[in-house]
């Protein structure tokens, strides 16, 4: 199994209120899956994929990913694990703005310490497949937010993670681009990647085989989708 | 590296106005510290051009006598020749001799048609360029001085007279009439050089041989004449000629001493250490180790401000850059690869800030009379001394290391969801830190400007202080040669039908330079002779009026009475308590007469008055007529007698008179150039260094505020971007645009308050330590360091008013909608 929590719970503590944003989640993904994870707006689904996406670590209950309890680690095993095995893509592109498109999708490579050769071979590799290339030496700001997507879209798979997280990745985008990217990810399931997405939409939902619901920090129910 | 560099090269095109500040704040540091670096070095390293310097020491000595202890630069011009004799430790001995002690020391040298006087003259021995490295032009240095005939002379001289012709073997001629064959020219000597000179003469002339009798030679060793300069072997301790100097003294000169209750000591000042560290009488011009110190504590500070105002920026800002950390952390990147970023952000303003710096150093040294200023010329050459580039880029590379460092760690530590969410706004830990940097800040300046007020009030305070006598309106003209001093009395009958002049009488020296000192003697309580060394002139009639002093005992001078010329005396209040009299008048006085030693009696007393620097209290001083008997003067020294006319003139006819004069003097004597200064300008240049100091301290005093204020402005412009929206609603809700630019410089104005305090109590004792060199002092007034606080309260609520009227006073709407 890919990831496996049990009982995970995260709880926010401020000087007066404590809240518990994750209450007791248990929860198991397959690799190859494609996961939706769907509830309305503090119903601790962002939380639940920055847990899963070792971002951020449970305040009790365990996490196996990968067979291993990660629910522990301290922030340089988790950086690690993180490199090697998940792509991020969030909502608002979280492109460096001071990097082109190109050095925003060699990023992950270089951190992973890449050969130069090896590196420039994958990025002009992704960057076609997300027809994008055409536009490398641009900068975020130079983009649409289509562009944008894709261009984040191609750093999160550029070192071909084991799994990709994507936290309402059209949440910014028209319908059009929106459906655009949606079928990219899709191809990508396609092509054997693990994909776990938080959305509000259940028309993207649809796009997964299966779809977790969560209220108030909890897991509510799970329907497989109908394709 | 390159990525880095990269990467930091766009964040700059991109924030371009934190970029401007970071910039501009480390330029205006890195060119104050070349400028001051460039200073330091020259006074750290006086001397140093000479390759023997480690082994050349100045023999300074110290007579006690009657009580007191006067120490000299000058000693006896046959001391080094009798201590080589007995020591076969040193090696040699060069001396200089001043063709006059003091003020004096001035030659008019001829060539045909041209006459012009030079400074500092001396004659030397012929192993002066075996010993004192010069850079020979022309000449051989091992025979140039050897004929008694010959002189040395500087570039500058050469040139003066001959331009770019080779000179050797030219002829130029003393006020004497005296030739002089050109056999050696040197380049000029560096700027930081103590002893200075342009023309050296040789000490073969027959006048200036030395007696051979040892009894001869024990009595001229308790005169001071030169300066007298030793080579010791390589590594020679100073502290051993202590016992050489004991032995001397016993078999020498204590026989001498010791019945008038008298005794003698020498110490080795070593060469390099002179400039900064000596303290004896009759010496040339020397530095002062307090400024170096002072000029370097302002160094550091100025390079604080400017570096805490990269770390006040950089972290204020770094919400702008915590989604990239976040973003970055979340791809995998290492801490230390993300403290190399920030760094290398940092490496590229210091670098920038190097070259803008260099650049400001270049038209600053070009443009502005900084060096006139500083006293000494300051020479940035990049390309001839090329460590020097290096040393700048390297010492910038270290700033932007140093100022970089807190940032990029600081920057580098955030979690990365922490840094994602934004949750990165000012953790209280951190807005506390950077109100301690911008305490720190103005406590820096408040303090400088502080200091530099107190300086102000100190310099103004010397200026204005009671001498005990009237320089202003007094003109000083130049008298020169036995032939024109003698006519003295005719010129001074004529002077005074001129009702321009209020007053004329004669003085041998400027006031304010150093007055001969020997041995005088004076009848002590028990009615027998005290020998006592002190400070003694002789002065023309009507000098205690022409000056506006006060007798407060006594009568003045009278031409009438006979016995007033050689055998009267006036004292001043301090020598009456030396001496413990209680009635002075009348007490027994042995005064210089001439060539000889008069005996007379105290006939006034004079009030106080400051004859030397303010720095000094008043020494005691006796005051006798002059005595024109000049025939036991010889021909050749003739010319060089010099004394002073001192004139009272109506204020608003100085101009006037002074043409009169020049006139006159062209056809009294037609061989000299005419000379004058007025009496209040020579004593306003006694106290050039400080007033250099104080302008100095005061430029940087503004260069700190400058460089504070620009940091304050990149902090409230970010401050005001972040809190637009809360003054959209306060807008809303009916503040006033004024009321809006207090509420956020409110805060500032506070941290200014305390680092008020601080640093005023940083400025007080800093302050007290330089004044505690001046006997009389115009105290701490504690309104300066309010006034400082005000200066900097004041600069830093404007700089928050203009960065953030704008938002202030713009349409609350804008406000709102700027999320």
């Amino acid at each position: 199994m890919l990831i496996e929590t049990t009982e995970l719970t995260k709880r926010f503590r401020t000087e007066l209120i404590e809240t518990t944003a994750l209450d007791k989640v248990s929860l198991g993904i397959d690799e190859g899956q494609f996961v939706s994870i769907m509830g309305p707006s503090g119903c601790g689904k962002s939380t639940l994929l920055h847990i899963l996406g070792l971002i951020d670590s449970p305040s009790d209950g365990s996490y196996r990913f990968l067979g291993e309890d990660v629910s522990r680690y301290p922030e340089s095993k988790r950086s690690q694990l993180r490199k090697l095995n998940i792509g991020f893509i969030f909502q608002s592109f979280n492109l460096i703005d001071e990097l082109t498109v190109y050095e925003n999708v060699e990023l992950p490579l270089l951190y992973a310490r890449v050969p130069a050769g090896e590196r420039k071979q994958k990025v002009d590799s992704v960057l076609e497949r997300m027809d994008i290339g055409h536009r490398r030496d641009h900068f975020p700001s130079q983009l649409s937010g289509g562009q944008q997507q894709r261009v984040a879209v191609a750093r999160a798979v550029v070192n071909r993670p084991k799994l990709i997280l994507a936290d309402e990745p059209t949440g910014n985008l028209d319908s059009a681009n929106g459906s655009e990217v949606m079928r990219i990810l899709l191809r990508l399931h396609e092509e054997g990647a693990s994909i776990l997405m938080v959305t509000h939409s259940a028309e993207n939902a649809a796009f997964s085989q299966r779809t977790v619901r969560m209220l108030d920090g909890k897991v509510i129910g799970q329907d497989q989708t109908v394709q | 590296m390159g990525t880095y560099l990269k990467i930091a090269w766009r964040t700059l095109h991109r924030e371009k106005l934190y970029a401007a500040i970071n910039i501009a704040g480390l330029g205006l540091a890195i060119a104050c510290s070349i400028v001051l670096a460039l200073y330091l070095e020259s006074e750290l390293t006086y001397d140093q051009h000479n390759v023997l310097h480690e082994r050349i020491f100045r023999i300074d000595n110290e007579f006690s006598i009657g009580g007191g202890n006067d120490r000299f630069a000058v000693t006896s011009v046959v001391l080094g020749e009798m201590l080589k004799e007995s020591y076969p430790e040193i090696i040699d001995y060069v001396r200089f001799r001043p063709t006059a002690l003091g003020e004096g020391n001035t030659q008019l040298i001829r060539h045909e048609e041209q006459a012009y006087y030079w400074e500092d003259v001396y004659f030397t021995d012929d192993n002066v360029f075996e010993i004192f490295t010069h850079e020979i032009l022309y000449g051989d240095p091992a025979t140039a001085l050897v004929d008694p005939s010959s002189v040395a002379v500087s570039e500058t001289f050469a040139r003066r007279y001959f331009g770019d012709e080779n000179p050797i073997g030219k002829t130029v001629t003393t006020d004497a009439g005296r030739p002089l064959s050109i056999s050696l020219v040197f380049a000029d000597l560096p700027d930081n050089t103590h002893m200075k000179y342009d023309m050296l003469l040789s000490y073969n002339a027959d006048f200036l041989r030395t007696p051979q009798d040892t009894t001869q030679r024990r009595q001229a060793l308790t005169g001071v004449n030169g300066y007298t300069f030793l080579l010791m072997p390589e590594g020679y301790d100073p502290q051993d000629f202590t016992e050489i100097s004991a032995a001397f003294y016993d078999r020498n000169i204590r026989p001498l001493l010791e019945p008038a209750g008298g005794s003698w000591r020498a110490w080795l000042e070593p060469l390099s250490g002179i400039h900064l560290n000596a303290d004896a009488g009759y010496d040339r011009p020397t530095g002062n180790i307090y400024y170096i110190y002072g000029f370097a504590a302002v160094g550091i500070f100025i390079l604080l401000v400017a570096c805490i105002n990269y770390v006040n920026l950089s972290t204020a800002r770094a919400a702008r850059r915590a989604r990239s950390v976040g973003i970055r952390k979340i791809l995998g990147v290492g801490r230390w690869a993300l403290v190399a970023q920030f760094l290398g952000e940092a490496l590229l303003f210091a670098l920038i800030a190097a070259v803008a710096g260099v650049v400001l150093v270049e038209v600053v040294l070009s443009f502005t009379p900084l060096e006139a200023l500083i006293g000494k010329s300051l020479d940035l050459d990049l390309i001839g001394v090329p460590w020097l580039a290096l040393a700048i880029l390297g010492f910038s590379l270290l700033l932007g290391v140093v100022a970089g460092l807190y940032p990029a760690v600081y920057l580098s530590s955030w979690a990365p969801l922490t840094a994602l969410v934004g949750s990165t706004r000012a953790s209280r830990g951190n807005v506390l830190f950077r109100q301690v940097l911008v305490f720190a800040q103005f406590a820096i300046s408040i303090s400088v400007i502080a200091a530099t007020l107190l300086m102000s009030a100190q310099m103004r305070y010397i200026q204005n202080a009671s001498l005990g006598f009237s320089p202003e309106n007094r003109l000083m003209i130049s008298v020169r040669g036995v032939d024109l001093i003698e006519r003295l009395p005719a010129i001074i009958a004529d002077l005074e039908t001129d009702s321009r002049i209020l007053g004329i009488t004669t003085v041998p020296t400027i006031m304010g330079q150093t007055f001969p000192m020997n041995i005088l003697g004076f009848e002590g309580a028990n009615g027998a002779i005290d020998r006592v060394t002190m400070s003694h002139m002789p002065v023309g009639e009507g000098f205690l009026e022409v000056m506006n002093m006060q007798l407060v005992a006594g009568r003045d001078f009278s031409q009438r009475l006979l016995t007033d010329v050689g055998q009267s005396v006036i004292v001043n209040e301090a020598m009456v308590r030396r001496m413990g009299w209680d009635e002075p008048l009348g007490k027994q006085a042995l005064v210089p007469a001439g060539a000889g030693v008069s005996q007379g009696r105290v006939i006034g007393v004079v009030s106080d008055f400051n004859f030397q620097s303010l720095r000094s209290s008043v020494e005691p001083l006796a005051m006798y007529s002059f005595v024109d008997d000049f025939s036991n003067v010889d021909e050749i020294n003739r010319p060089f007698i010099r004394r002073f006319l001192m004139l009272n003139i109506a204020g608003e006819e100085v101009a006037g008179v002074l043409r009169m004069l020049e006139q006159k003097f062209a056809d009294l004597d037609p061989t000299h150039p005419f000379e004058y200064l007025f009496l209040d300008d020579a004593l306003n240049d006694l106290y050039a260094s400080e007033q250099n100091l104080m302008t100095l301290v005061g430029i940087f005093a503004g260069v700190c505020i400058l460089i504070a204020c620009l940091g304050l402005y990149g902090l409230s412009a970010f401050t005001t971007e972040q809190r637009t929206k809360e003054i959209g609603i306060r807008k809303v809700l009916g503040a006033s645009s004024l009321q809006i630019v207090t509420m956020l410089a409110q805060n500032v104005l506070l941290l200014v308050l305390a680092g008020a305090v601080v640093g005023s109590i940083g400025a007080y004792f800093a302050i007290d330590e330089w004044l505690a060199g001046f006997a009389y002092r115009a105290g701490v007034n504690p309104v300066v360091f309010v006034l400082a606080t005000c200066v900097a309260a004041a600069v830093a609520f404007a700089t928050i008013a203009l960065q953030s009227s704008g938002t202030a006073r713009s349409d609350p709407a804008n406000a709102l909608r700027y999320e």
